[in-house]
């Protein structure tokens, strides 16, 4: 693999989910989670999707993880595709992507301690290991996510949502996985936490020169972590930039507006800034907006955008735009 | 015995005036302090954050001054709620007296629009329900009144709402539909208790300018609890900064935001993920977590986890609250040189 | 709390051992000579009730162990694997969930011959799509946790996600179900032998004690009462050893007891 081939690079991937509406179906009715989405991330980088609730983003985090097929598109991992490769191939691939997942309650089974947690994912690479050795690494983990080792022995009921969040991300580790989807991991846990966990992830990531899809909806806290940063809405991609680059020159009005709505704790620059006010509410799955899905509510909407889609522009060096008036 | 120094210059002027409120939670095993010894207040025509992290006891208290504390295993355990200079603890809960104050006087919206309404009536029902149970009039009258309320809160098409059930609609609008009952009472004092938390990023936005527009227009006061220290810096004039059941900085915005002087005031600024911040900008996390407020010694609660803790700290009882500024107090022995 | 519930259940356990190896006399009149009296045909109440027991009991906890190995099994099947299992399995339950589960039951009986054995087989067919029903429901909710997905992603085959994790966890409801089901099938298995179908005398059982005993139920009104008093303590009896079990066995509860 060259410097310059990706990681993983995602592409035009669609994923609908079919609804069933019962007994009479007038039509095949379908909702269209993601349309037409495609980014790369490169080794030891991150890229954040940021978006609201019903964007897609984490419909596309399980399509990476292969939990759902999708509808079409490509996921190339490591120049493969991974939806083209058989059953013994992708059993290989497979501990190679982990995933961290938003609820630290429901991300860990009640009845098994902390030590077997860990156990079982690493225990399972396919050689045989030694007890010794297999409580060497067990160690070895807690001690990297910042755990102490005596709380082995301990359930999960037993600790808070931090710790648990921390167990989660030893387990991804056990799998020495190459990529890790990140989905929503520090939003359900208390402000000072979460910057614990935020650094833990960027300290991990230049240990293990770990790449990272970070799935949030919390632009502030990918801007910290991420080196490229998606814009999500509705199934789409409207933007990506480099993450320094978002506060200072977002450029899609779905961007702009978003980041008009995030208040900034800074006091004299929230009281500097211009405010954007948006119109109207998400809309729904079922009735999607013809053309651009964010028309309905841009006050830069002409004809154009209701026929169709723009194509992502580069307008410039690692920034891309899907919009007509840019 | 106020421990609140800024407190000292109150008259009848101010609109709520909490006074040493003290609220504990008895389990078979032992007494959780959610509340120890907390002083507020709130002016007319102002808005006013309680910040703080899960466990501090903001929203206790909140529920606390208008009577909506679960009694069992709940309890008030001493203070004062004066509303207009009247103390409302010193009615029961379900009082004649305490039902006129929610409603007209103090309403509150609630952190989980999905559950905060009944799923089996219509909003319309529950609406015109509320409006008459503050107000003397007919059910059609009430019934134009919900109407108007939704309108305010720009619910589109509000007729048609009113027939809506809450599973029916999103959770920005169920929000919005919370604070339509809030205007068609007029209330004077609105709480919000983390009123986005549950929203989408524009959808809080909205919300909150909603919210910020009605205070307006009726000269209410708002109460808005909340961890999102954002929210705070663009809408709070005044913050009260919570930690353990005690309130450990309070002053204007401005001051605790730009010149904190509870190192847990600055500690939550420098770890909080901002916007507008360089990549080279670390994080900096509060080190070890919340400490359990069923085993609070006498000491500072925060000592543990501060960078600036000295040997006053260890050696001393908790500090109590003094002023350092103009309506600036601090509950602190340490003089925080640094600015954030 | 589990020491208390050894104490209730204690009592209840020293009645059921066939301490007496007596013989069933033949003596017509009940008289007083015995504890419980003596049944119409001079058999002592309390020895028929203690063997009764042993029937009776070993008769709902077999049927209701089958019917609980069969139901998770086809609980687990139809929910994990969903497709084509699901539909077949839950559609047959509908099916059996239609048909009046007594009728079904007698019906079955009927087929399946008189005696224990046949006993047993009926009352679990009975109860079966209850317990596939219950796991079925609750694996498909298990299935859907993160830590499951966080197995699967970590190539751990299926057979052992149900072994280790499926199973354990779906312990806790599967035992209220299991006490539930044993109250409901002594009830069944009295209402079988009431009706002739099932254990048949001279072997006691509650059931057939309570049949025989009703028509003397203005004279000797002990004979029926006695048998039914017993199901009724048993049956609360099971049901709170059920609810301590369960305790007992969640985590979440080690070290609080």
């Amino acid at each position: 693999m060259t410097e310059n081939t990706p990681l993983l690079e995602v592409k035009n991937l669609n994923k609908q989910f079919p609804l069933r509406k019962g007994m009479s179906h007038r039509k095949n009715q379908a909702i269209t989670a993601i349309d037409d989405v495609s980014f790369a991330v490169y080794e030891g980088k991150t890229i954040g999707l940021v978006g609201e609730s019903g964007c897609g983003k984490t419909t596309t985090g399980k399509c990476i993880l292969s939990v759902y097929p999708p509808t079409s598109g490509s996921i190339v991992y490591r120049g493969m595709n991974l939806l083209d490769l058989d059953g013994k191939r992708r059993g290989e691939c497979r501990r190679k992507i982990q995933m961290i997942f938003q609820d630290p309650y429901g991300s860990l089974d009640p009845r098994q301690s902390v030590y077997s947690i860990i156990k079982e994912v690493y225990a399972e690479d396919g050689e045989r290991h030694r007890k010794n050795e297999i409580n060497e690494k067990v160690e070895e983990l807690l001690e990297t996510v910042g755990l102490p080792k005596e709380i082995s022995d301990r359930y999960p009921h037993e600790m808070s949502g931090g710790q648990r969040q921390r167990i989660g991300i030893a387990r991804a580790l056990a799998c020495d996985p190459e990529l890790i989807v990140c989905d929503e991991p520090v939003s359900a846990l208390d402000v000072s936490i979460q910057a614990q966990i935020i650094n833990l992830f960027i300290d991990l990531q230049k240990a293990k020169n770990l790449t990272y899809v970070f799935i949030a909806h919390d632009i502030a806290v990918v801007r910290h972590i991420a080196d490229t940063i998606a814009i999500m809405y509705m199934g789409r991609i409207m933007e990506t930039m480099n993450a320094d680059d978002i506060y200072v020159n977002p450029l899609h009005p779905y961007t702009k507006a978003l980041l008009s709505a995030i208040p900034v704790v800074d006091f004299y620059e929230e009281k500097k800034r211009k405010r954007i006010a948006i119109e109207g509410e998400v809309p729904s799955a079922i009735d999607r907006p013809s053309g651009c899905p964010f028309h309905t509510r841009c006050d830069r909407a002409t004809s154009a955008c209701k026929e169709s889609v723009a194509r992502m522009a580069e307008v410039g060096p690692g920034h891309f735009v899907a919009c007509h008036n840019v | 015995m106020s421990d609140n120094p800024s407190v000292a210059k109150a008259g009848n002027g101010r609109m709520l005036e909490v006074k040493n409120l003290r609220i504990s939670f008895f389990t078979q095993d032992e007494e959780v302090k959610a509340v120890n010894d907390i002083s507020y207040y709130v002016d007319e025509q102002e808005v006013v954050a309680i910040v703080g992290e899960s466990g501090c006891g903001k929203s206790v208290s909140q529920l606390a001054t208008i009577q909506l504390l679960q009694s069992p295993p709940g309890k008030i355990l001493g203070g004062e709620v004066l509303f207009e200079g009247v103390n409302l603890l010193k009615y029961q809960a379900d009082s004649r007296e305490m039902q006129g104050m929610r409603g007209p006087k103090i309403s509150m919206i609630f952190q989980e629009p999905m559950t905060s309404l009944n799923p089996v009536f219509t909003i319309g029902r529950q609406l015109v329900d509320v409006i008459r149970a503050h107000k003397d009039i007919g059910e059609k009258e009430a019934w134009k009144l919900g109407v108007e309320s939704l309108r305010v809160v720009k619910i589109p098409d509000p007729e048609t709402r009113m027939q809506s059930y809450p599973f029916e609609i999103s959770g920005g609008m169920r929000q919005r539909v919370l604070i339509a009952f809030t205007v068609a009472c007029s209330s004077k004092l609105i709480i919000a208790d983390e009123p986005t938390t549950a929203l989408d990023v524009t959808t809080q936005s909205q919300v909150m300018e909603l919210l910020l527009k009605i205070v307006d227009k009726n000269r209410s006061s708002l109460i808005i609890v909340t961890h999102n220290l954002g929210l705070v810096s663009r809408y709070a004039n005044r913050i009260y900064v919570m930690y353990a059941g005690q309130i450990v900085e309070s002053g204007r915005s401005e001051d605790l935001l730009v010149r904190p002087k509870h190192p847990y005031t600055l500690g939550l600024l420098k770890s909080v993920p901002t916007l507008n911040a360089g990549k080279e900008e670390k994080l900096v996390p509060i080190k070890g977590s919340t400490p359990n407020l069923a085993r609070l010694s006498d000491k500072c609660a925060f000592m543990d986890r501060c960078e600036y803790a000295r040997d006053i700290c260890r050696g001393s009882p908790g500090p109590m609250l003094r002023s350092v500024g103009t309506g600036h107090d601090l509950r602190c022995y340490i003089d925080i040189k640094e600015n954030s | 709390m589990v020491f208390i519930l050894s104490a209730v259940f204690a009592p209840l356990i020293t009645r059921y051992d066939p301490n007496e190896n007596d013989i069933m006399a033949s003596m017509e009149t009940p008289s007083r000579a015995h504890l419980l009296g003596t049944d119409v045909l001079g058999r002592d109440v309390l020895t028929r009730l203690i063997y009764g027991a042993r029937v009776s009991l070993v008769a709902s906890i077999l049927s209701c162990l089958l019917a609980g190995a069969m139901g998770m099994l086809l609980g687990f099947m139809a929910a994990y694997y969903g497709g084509v299992a699901e539909k077949i399995i839950m559609r047959y339950v509908d099916v059996q969930l239609a048909i009046p589960p007594l009728i079904f039951t007698i019906i079955i009986g009927l087929l399946v011959g008189r005696g224990l054995g046949g006993l047993v087989f009926a009352i679990a067919f009975g109860l079966l799509p209850g317990f596939i029903r219950m796991m079925y429901g609750v694996v498909l909710s298990l299935k859907q946790s993160d830590y499951i997905l966080a197995l699967k992603l970590a190539n751990i085959k299926n057979w052992k996600i149900f072994y280790r994790h499926l199973l354990p966890n779906s312990f806790p409801p599967m035992i209220v179900m299991f006490a539930m089901n044993l109250g409901a099938g002594i009830m069944t298995e009295s209402t079988l032998s009431f009706l002739g179908i099932g254990i048949q005398s001279p072997t006691a059982s509650w059931g057939n004690m309570v049949s025989e005993g009703y028509k003397y139920i203005f004279t000797s009104s002990l004979l029926t009462f006695m048998p039914g008093i017993c199901i009724t303590l048993v049956v609360v009896a099971v049901n709170i050893i059920s609810d301590g079990l369960r305790d007992a066995l969640d985590p979440r509860l080690r070290g609080k007891l």
